[in-house]
């Protein structure tokens, strides 16, 4: 049975909200090969040395804040940047750095260099930290199970054999449809690393945030898929 | 419930979404692809630009003090991508587009998975020795 399809502006919300949320909710860029190179890192030889990058991405922040807090500290303790405001003396030394750097640093008035008055914040945050394979088989995952109750309910699951189009536009049997699939997957994986993103990763990602390299990646392959096709058709 | 299993509600979430909306658009159709890459039909052509459209506007509030992610351009971004769109014709699939087919019952997808697989392998595998050159990010 065949499913009939959305309309432009349907897919371009849902694909829109999916990697807006992304963005809104992981502060990083999405993409499919990006998930899949996080699991296989994960899963694969090097398993161990991945686990302890994990865990490092994740403890960074709070124990970076502390660390950079107590040297902060010294440092201007060292010199003799200490207030009449006794909260400052030295001697506590059990001071916990969750108290926040604002606090350990001296007042306006006691330094030589004028400080304004008006606290201009202009704070750029890093990207967020990545998230754990675990999370990227989630995804993977997830886009199987998507995609198999969209096709229990269209109907239309299990489809027999190779694609008959492709198999058309190759003019080839089922055996040279699965070698093209097979290099073609190739080329994908192959290709998505060294671009540094699949269809998603640099259309829907990298092209909103005006990264360079996506901006040029996305009409590359998008280019080189046009041409290949008229090249099939034509042949 | 804390914030690792609502982390992983939250990708299963966009998984489930893409995997729905790819069957839904005709991504996974390669019919519905060849037509749009012979501009035969512009229909999946407009959702995936409009969607660009649209999350280039929106970006800019959710990434609103955000570093933007550095991805420059160097030496593997354009013969990477070429790779990718022609082995995108030859497979019909970007690697999204192998999950959702696996979803849908299509059998063949495993073969051009299995691909998609030994490609980033091999990649691995040969970078040490000869696409040395730095890529703005630590991965």
């Amino acid at each position: 049975m065949e499913p009939s399809y959305w309309p432009w502006w349907a897919g371009a919300l849902a694909l829109a909200a999916i990697a807006w949320s992304y963005w809104q909710f992981e502060h990083r860029g999405f993409g499919v090969s990006g998930s899949v190179r996080r699991v296989l890192r994960r899963f694969g030889s090097a398993r161990k040395k991945e686990a302890q990058r994990e865990q490092l991405e994740a403890g960074t922040d709070a124990e970076l804040m502390a660390l950079l807090e107590a040297a902060t500290r010294e440092a201007m303790l060292a010199k003799g940047l200490q207030a009449a405001d006794s909260k400052l003396e030295p001697a506590d030394n059990d001071q916990d750095p969750s108290q926040g750097l604002a606090k350990l640093l001296p007042q306006p008035a006691q330094l030589s260099v004028p400080v304004p008055q008006k606290a201009t914040t202009v704070t750029t945050q890093a990207l967020g930290a990545p998230a754990p394979a675990t999370a990227h088989a989630v995804l993977l995952l997830g886009i199987i199970s998507g995609a198999a109750i969209a096709a229990f309910f269209d109907g239309s699951w299990g489809r027999t054999g190779v694609d008959p189009a492709l198999a058309a536009l190759l003019g080839s049997t089922s055996l040279g449809v699965l070698a093209s699939m097979l290099g073609g997957g190739l080329l994908i994986g192959f290709g998505a690393s060294m671009s540094g993103g699949c269809t998603a990763g640099h259309g829907l990602s990298g092209v909103p945030m005006l990264a360079p390299g996506s901006l040029l990646a996305t009409p590359c392959f998008f280019g080189m898929a046009i041409a290949l096709s008229f090249l099939f058709s034509w042949l | 419930m804390n914030a690792q299993t609502r982390q992983l509600l939250r990708f299963a979430c966009y998984g489930v979404g893409l995997g729905f909306s790819l069957h839904h658009i005709g991504f996974t159709d390669y019919r519905e692809l060849h037509a749009m890459l012979v501009f035969e039909d512009l229909r999946m052509l407009a959702s995936f630009g409009a969607a660009a459209l649209l999350l280039l506007v929106g970006m800019r509030y959710a990434a609103r003090g955000r570093a933007r992610p550095h991805r420059p351009i160097h030496r593997g971004t354009v013969p990477g991508a070429l790779l990718f769109g022609a082995g995108w014709v030859l497979s019909g699939a970007c690697p999204g587009v192998i999950f959702a087919q696996l979803g849908e019952g299509y059998w063949p997808a495993l073969v051009s998975g299995a691909g998609l697989l030994l490609g980033m392998f091999l990649y691995e595998r040969l970078r040490p020795r000869f696409f040395r050159w730095s890529t703005g990010s630590c991965e």
